[in-house]
């Protein structure tokens, strides 16, 4: 009994906050849903499952779930091999390393907004930065329209992502990298191992924590990513870089379709629910104790 | 092998380039004239305007905004570190089933996409009358930041040993004085994880006071930058003078706490 | 036990204080508080009026509401400026949720019909300055016979150009698509670009569909919008397909700039400005813009000439909504002293020489900038308003992501056929 007087006062006050301020609205917010609402009239339908079952046959809902997909699995794949690569180059702790690593996450510091701005400014075809150095250095030839091109677009907005928040990832991995002990190297070294076997049996299986919570959360991250998105391309050209979470604010608040919006919302909600879970069970598995 | 010694500080010193050359943009892009645009974005100013930022600070009532991102992330800060720190000692410490929900009841808020949730959060924040005061945007800020900071504070607490707390019990010591004198303080580390992914967050946000502040007073950084903007062309030098000295500030705090920034990050994610 | 108990409660009140807080009315925002003026006029009630409206830098309205205030001290105005952007995420939160502002921006045609349609737009169909505005003005402020919104200006799209350009490749004006193409090529043989294209920005994929819409179907077929509403026409089969086929043309003939789906309209207006670019399809609320870029240049702005040579050319043009009033407003008196202070003629002036846009009220006339004037005959020719004005609201997001999908190597038919969809769900 007195235990549990004790967790209460010290559970209360988080659980009261999120609960009034974050899972009431969340799940309020998914009865919409099931009703044909459109965001502004005071009479709202309930429809049953009619969103859902439209949602299945939507083309542009597939269309924006394999984009939302592409964006995380990249998100992810990218900023984990550069993180690591970066980070096998900073192990050390020199003037120059800590110099290196606190430049690289400048760009962490600044707003998705300022982000937006910028990146428009580097990607412009026809005086972007990207292209006059291009030229510059004479390979005009692969001169691009960075952010209008339908299949390049998706890859140049998860370039600038990558620009921002790659640092993040490298810190985690130098940090897992700085915790192995000196003379598993020394007693490899003895054993004669090459770069690449002591990577992968040392080195790798060490940083599987740093591992763990890098992919985890890169993969939430880019699962839900909005607000780079939303201010490079808005979701165009042509919807190519429309993902799930893109999509139902165009629905929602473009399209006044509050209940439709609310729909993919779940479906979002529920993918990456199932994404992490399925993901921290088998990542935790590979974790070594040493 | 030489190629290899080359290789790793060739990488280094291009990636290094990459996270230059943006920010060459912004700072020169600050301080050009309307007229220079004209010349692409690569050029050096023809004059350098540093008068644009004093334009840009007067203009977006910068100074006000100041006070407002540092009272906003401030106290958010300070909320999300006790509330989440101290919900979860209990989680870390119970085997029981309501523990082990209650904890996945918290992370499922990491996963929830928060831009539908604005209308029924609006009602609700209308209905306590907090629309329009700075309780209502910070509540939403802690609301949204408890539950990466469970996820962190819980695998962290799991790493410290019971017989800590049960020393210092037999001492005489009641569970909060413990928790405030013993355990806290243990769990630095990942206060300053905490501090420094929620404090880029918040200081950054622009939608959540868009929505719940709204008067011109209570305006953050982010939301001074749109004081540039109109229906059809925006006022460029002005927006990338906002963008410089909205990020000095950050800037400045992280250079001077650069090694805590770092083990900050670092220490909270491995050890998780 | 004590100890806990106390510090247990010290947590809840931390909790708790955030409401308590909220709740006393913190610090900042005390908007009830009254003008200082008001003494004088006893009898008066103190109010303060809450404004919404889209950012515009460019409305001069400071000025206007500096007069406001000046001639009635006991009307407060809380005036809150939103970027376009996010202004119809916040609006409709607001409207939603039971806490409107007493006055918000208004788009002009059908787009407002969704707030008259759920009752929050208050009638202001006996305001007196209703008798002064054009006819165009009224049909775009109106739902059922009734006017809901106060409109601002006349917006304009043609053909913003480089005068110098044109006189020194000898250049005549266009008055035919032909000799529109003509010209561009003779621009682009000269090593300058000739139609600037920043399709990035959503708005800006409409602006030549609906220059050429004017003439090329409503100018002979003014039923067209009434045809699709009753369902006795689509977008595809119409006009439209050669239109778009045209539209693309530009682009493959190489006569915009590289990457127009890459470029944003600032940038369009950079080039512009630096001579790089010679035209642009545009609205007359850039020139300001363009000027201020750089002062010595000369614009001129004529129609887009998408007729066969010696036909008529119509001008697609839009009236541009001031704002509406809450429908359930506490002080309706004070609105409608606030919105028949900005229908004055002084105040429309103020409006319309700050934006450089036409007017819609019969008795003022704006001084305008010489490339507006040059395109001002051209009105009287015909005019067809913004065809999302008569559109169900969802179909324009429809386009713009089609047009811009036509652009990245899309069908034209798709796009169509999308934008029939979406009216035909949007019209039931």
């Amino acid at each position: 009994m007195r235990r549990t007087g004790i967790d209460g006062v010290f559970l209360l006050p988080a659980f009261l906050v999120f609960t009034i301020f974050l899972a009431y609205p969340v799940l309020s917010s998914f009865y919409y849903s099931m009703t044909d609402w459109n965001g502004l009239s005071p009479t709202i339908d309930f429809i049953g499952l009619d969103n859902f079952r439209k949602l299945a046959h939507d083309k542009d809902v597939w269309k924006g779930l394999q984009n939302t997909l592409v964006i995380a699995l990249l998100v992810t794949v990218l900023q984990n091999v550069i993180g690591l690569l970066l980070a096998l180059g900073l192990q050390k702790t020199g003037f120059v390393q800590r110099l290196l690593r606190a430049w690289y996450l400048l760009p962490a510091l600044l707003s998705p907004l300022a982000i937006g701005y910028i990146w428009s400014y580097m990607y412009n075809p026809q005086f972007g930065v990207i292209n006059t150095i291009l030229e510059f250095v004479g390979l005009s030839g692969w001169a691009q329209d960075w952010l209008g091109d339908r299949r390049l677009a998706i890859y140049s907005v998860i370039a600038a992502n990558l620009w921002q928040w790659v640092a993040f990832s490298m810190i985690i991995y130098v940090a897992g990298l700085q915790s192995i002990p000196r003379d598993m190297y020394e007693a490899a070294d003895i054993d004669g191992a090459g770069a690449f076997s002591r990577f992968k049996n040392i080195t790798f299986p060490l940083v599987a924590p740093a591992f763990t919570v890098n992919i985890v959360v890169t993969m939430i991250v880019g699962l839900k990513l909005f607000d780079i998105i939303f201010i490079m391309t808005n979701g165009g050209p042509g919807g190519s870089t429309e993902n799930l979470a893109v999509m139902l604010y165009r629905q929602a608040f473009a399209l006044n379709r509050m209940g439709y919006a609310n729909a993919i919302a779940l479906l979002m909600f529920a993918m990456i629910l199932v994404f992490s879970l399925v993901q921290i069970a088998l990542l935790r598995r590979r974790e070594v104790e040493y | 092998m030489i190629l290899r010694r080359l290789l790793t500080p060739l990488g280094l010193a291009f990636w290094a380039m990459i996270v230059a050359i943006p920010f060459y943009l912004v700072v020169t892009m600050s301080l050009k004239s309307p007229a220079d645009l004209q010349y692409g974005p690569l050029k050096w100013p023809e004059t350098l305007k540093f008068s644009n930022y004093w334009t840009a600070w007067q203009q977006a009532n910068m100074g006000q905004a100041f006070l407002n991102s540092i009272l906003i992330t401030g106290v958010s800060l300070i909320l999300i570190v006790v509330f989440s720190s101290m919900a979860a000692y209990p989680l870390a410490r119970r085997t029981d089933r309501w523990s082990g929900a209650l904890y996945v009841y918290f992370l499922a808020g990491i996963m929830v996409p928060f831009q539908l949730a604005m209308i029924p959060l609006y009602k609700l924040l209308n209905g306590l009358n907090l629309i329009g005061k700075y309780p209502g945007a910070i509540a939403v800020y802690i609301a949204t930041g408890i539950p990466f900071a469970v996820f962190l504070y819980v695998s962290f607490f799991k790493t410290v040993p019971r017989e800590l707390e049960e020393s210092a019990q037999i001492d005489g010591s009641g569970p909060f004085r413990t928790f405030w004198k013993i355990l806290f303080p243990l769990v630095k580390p990942i206060t300053s994880t905490v501090v420094i992914i929620k404090s880029l967050f918040i200081w950054n946000d622009f939608f959540i006071p868009l929505l719940f502040l709204q008067s011109k007073a209570m305006r953050n950084i982010p939301l001074s930058l749109y004081s540039f903007t109109s229906e059809y062309t925006n006022n460029w030098v002005l927006i990338f003078a906002a963008v410089v000295i909205g990020s000095l500030p950050l800037i400045a705090l992280f250079l001077a706490l650069q090694k805590h920034f770092i083990q900050g990050i670092a220490s909270g994610a491995v050890k998780g | 036990m004590r100890k806990r108990t106390k510090a247990g409660f010290a947590a809840l009140c931390l909790t708790l204080s955030l409401l308590v807080a909220g709740c006393g009315g913190g610090g900042q925002n005390a908007p009830e508080a009254g003008a200082s003026g008001s003494s004088s006029q006893p009898k008066e009630e103190n109010v303060t009026l809450k404004l919404y409206l889209v950012n515009n830098a460019n409305l001069n309205l400071e000025e206007v509401h500096r007069k406001f205030e000046e001639k009635y001290p006991n009307i407060r105005l809380d005036y809150e400026g939103a970027p376009v952007d996010q202004f119809e995420t916040v609006i409709k939160t607001k409207l939603a949720s039971g806490d409107a502002p007493d006055i918000f921006t208004v788009f002009a045609g059908t787009k407002k019909d969704p707030f008259v349609n759920a009752g929050y737009l208050l009638d202001l169909s006996d305001e007196p300055w209703v008798q002064r505005l054009t006819p165009g003005a009224i049909r775009s402020a109106s739902k059922d016979g009734k006017i809901y919104g106060l409109p601002r200006s006349q917006n304009v799209i043609g053909v913003i150009y480089n005068k110098k350009i044109f006189k020194d490749l000898g250049l005549a004006v266009p008055t035919d698509w032909q000799s529109f193409l003509d010209a561009a090529h003779k621009i682009k043989d000269s090593g300058v670009t000739p139609i600037g294209l920043g399709l990035k920005d959503q708005f800006v994929t409409q602006l030549i569909p609906y220059a050429m819409a004017a003439s090329a179907i409503y100018r002979d077929n003014p039923e067209f919008d009434g045809q699709m509403a009753e369902g006795k026409a689509t977008f595809v089969g119409s006009a439209w397909e050669k239109m778009m086929a045209d539209y693309v043309d530009l682009e493959k003939q190489g006569l915009t700039n590289k990457g127009v789906l890459g470029t944003a309209n600032d940038q369009v207006l950079q080039l512009m400005s630096s001579g790089k670019v010679a035209m642009t399809v545009s609205l007359n609320a850039v020139v300001p813009a363009l000027k201020a870029a750089n002062p010595e240049l000369e614009w001129g702005m004529f129609p887009l000439p998408y007729v066969e040579a010696g036909e008529p050319i119509w001008v697609s043009t839009g009236p541009a909504l001031f704002a509406g009033a809450y429908a359930k407003t506490k002080h309706p008196e004070a609105v409608r002293k606030y919105l028949d202070f900005v229908a004055s003629p002084e105040s429309m002036k103020t409006i319309l020489d700050a934006t450089q846009s036409f007017s819609i009220v019969d008795d003022v006339t704006p001084s305008l900038d010489a490339a507006l004037m040059e395109i001002e005959p051209s009105l009287k020719v015909g005019t067809y308003a913004f065809l999302d004005q008569n559109w169900p609201a969802a179909v324009q997001p429809q386009m713009f992501v089609g047009i811009q999908g036509v652009f990245a190597g899309g069908s034209v038919n798709d796009m169509l056929a999308k934008m029939d969809e979406a009216y035909k769900e949007g019209n039931k």
